[in-house]
């Protein structure tokens, strides 16, 4: 007996695609930074400080799980990247109206902050459930996401759960602290509105944010991608991520040869780091994810953080693009 | 993930979450509710992502957690639509095919489906259902032999 699979279930209707169309047009652009340039927050540490219950400081060796995954170092890099001051494992933790949130970790260079937070309470928590929270001055921080980590990472669900936030630094970011407060905690809305509070409190974090400068190599050198030429200028970089600048007048004509409209929400893909080169020739690629790109005075400059940590030390080249545009860097 | 790649994506895979949803729920309202909510949820998580070859996976994977979700929340309660649509699978507007997929128990009828109707490699059901590859192939083996045997007794009828 041949089945035939192709046209077993019925066609979805057209009510079906109408609503996935509608869901996919109603939805936000960026609505965790818009959420946050709405609020702006002065915090007093040593007041909020007062007000916790408990708060106690060690530090810990070895990186957490979750924390190796997104940025897949070894035990040798995550001693560099401690002793560098990349990394820090000083767990504050801060209990307050039956949650204790608890800072595990902080990953951070020039560009990029990663918190990893442990969530406690006395019910369940899944990744329904929200924190509301507040930078101190969250002008310094030009993109901000945040959340409980969801059910695929981790499945089991139990009173605790890993929440994490990640921070974009603005240009302007000099401070050697940051402070981040939760407010509440409850649930998220169903349909990307507000999140409902169940709890509110005061878990209030002092995040040391003083790290190396990236390393900044003056590249000028031009390249042709898609029968464009155009001139890339520097690179600055650390081992978690990377600025990259192209002149613009370049960068425009190759998003017009190319079909991008950055102005749509388009990426010049060609433009993002694809690879990195060591001295010996290791390739680590798919190395990154952009995080911004667009144009400034002069330049066109691309902003990522690489899929794993790199060795500093040993990069000769970088690779643009899906072609892996090789870029000398030495 | 800019709002663009993700809709691209996503629409890329419209015809799958349809088929994952119809397969798991009955009345085209309630796929189309868990559809929403799935993508909704996807899109608010897409920076846990890391890999976007994924996105297919993962995005049937939260497909699926949000049928089971809505199941749990509603198995107690049948809706006049979905009364409906039982009296409209009797009329034959489905294929029998689909009528023996349905009769199979979920464990055996994802499997089915992700293979047979989405073309699914074992290992990638394995991932997406979180049970080794082993399982997945004796599922498969079982869910065809049902599907047989109910097609069969329906010819003889």
């Amino acid at each position: 007996m041949k089945l035939d699979w192709e046209n077993a279930f019925p066609p979805k209707s057209e009510d079906f695609h109408n609503k996935l169309v509608e869901t996919l047009n109603s939805l936000p652009t960026n609505r965790e930074i818009a959420i946050m340039r709405k609020k702006r927050y002065l915090i007093c540490v040593a007041a909020m400080i007062a007000l916790l219950g408990t708060i106690s400081v060690y530090a810990a060796v070895k990186w957490n799980e979750r924390a190796t995954q997104h940025f897949k170092a070894d035990d040798n890099m995550q001693q560099k990247l401690e002793e560098e001051n990349y990394s820090t494992q000083e767990e504050q933790s801060v209990t307050d109206n039956g949650i204790t949130v608890t800072l595990k970790q902080q990953i951070q260079d020039e560009n990029l902050i990663y918190l990893l937070f442990h969530v406690t309470g006395e019910e369940l928590i899944t990744e329904d459930n929200s924190m509301k929270l507040a930078v101190n001055d969250d002008s310094k921080i030009s993109g901000m996401e945040w959340g409980f980590v969801d059910q695929i990472e981790q499945p089991e669900v139990t009173n605790s759960r890993d929440f994490e936030i990640w921070m974009q630094k603005d240009e302007a970011f000099h401070s050697d602290t940051l402070s981040l407060q939760f407010t509440g905690y409850g649930s998220s809305a169903p349909k990307a509105g507000p999140d409902v509070i169940e709890k509110e409190g005061n878990w209030s974090f002092t995040i040391d944010t003083k790290t190396n400068d990236m390393k900044t190599y003056d590249i000028n050198q031009t390249i042709a991608i898609a029968n464009c030429e155009l001139k890339v200028s520097k690179l600055e970089i650390s081992p978690l991520s990377y600025r990259i600048y192209m002149e613009k007048d370049g960068a425009k004509k190759l998003a017009q040869a190319t079909g991008v409209n950055l102005d749509q929400l388009d990426t010049l893909t060609s433009l993002i780091i694809s690879g990195v080169k060591y001295d010996d020739d290791t390739l680590i690629s798919e190395a990154t994810q952009e995080i911004s790109a667009g144009y400034q005075d002069s330049s066109y400059v691309s902003n990522g953080k690489f899929s794993e940590v790199i060795d500093l030390s040993q990069v000769k080249s970088i690779l643009l693009g899906e072609d892996q545009v090789e870029v000398p860097v030495k | 993930m800019t709002k663009k790649e993700f809709t691209d994506k996503v629409l890329e895979l419209e015809q799958t979450l349809y088929h994952i949803s119809k397969s798991l729920l009955h009345n085209e309202t309630d796929c189309e509710d868990v559809v929403q909510e799935a993508i909704l949820k996807a899109y608010k998580n897409r920076s846990s992502l890391k890999n976007l070859q994924y996105f297919k996976t993962w995005l049937v994977r939260i497909t699926i957690n949000e049928c089971y979700n809505f199941l749990r929340k509603n198995k107690n309660t049948i809706s006049y639509e979905e009364l409906e649509s039982v009296k409209e699978s009797a009329d034959e507007s489905y294929t029998d095919l689909y009528a023996a997929i349905k009769k199979l128990d979920t464990k055996k009828r994802l499997p089915i489906v992700l293979y047979y109707i989405e073309g699914y490699s074992l290992p990638e059901i394995a991932k997406i259902l979180h049970i080794p590859t082993g399982t997945v192939k004796s599922r498969l083996a079982k869910g065809r032999k049902e599907i047989k045997e109910f097609l069969e007794s329906e010819v003889l009828v």
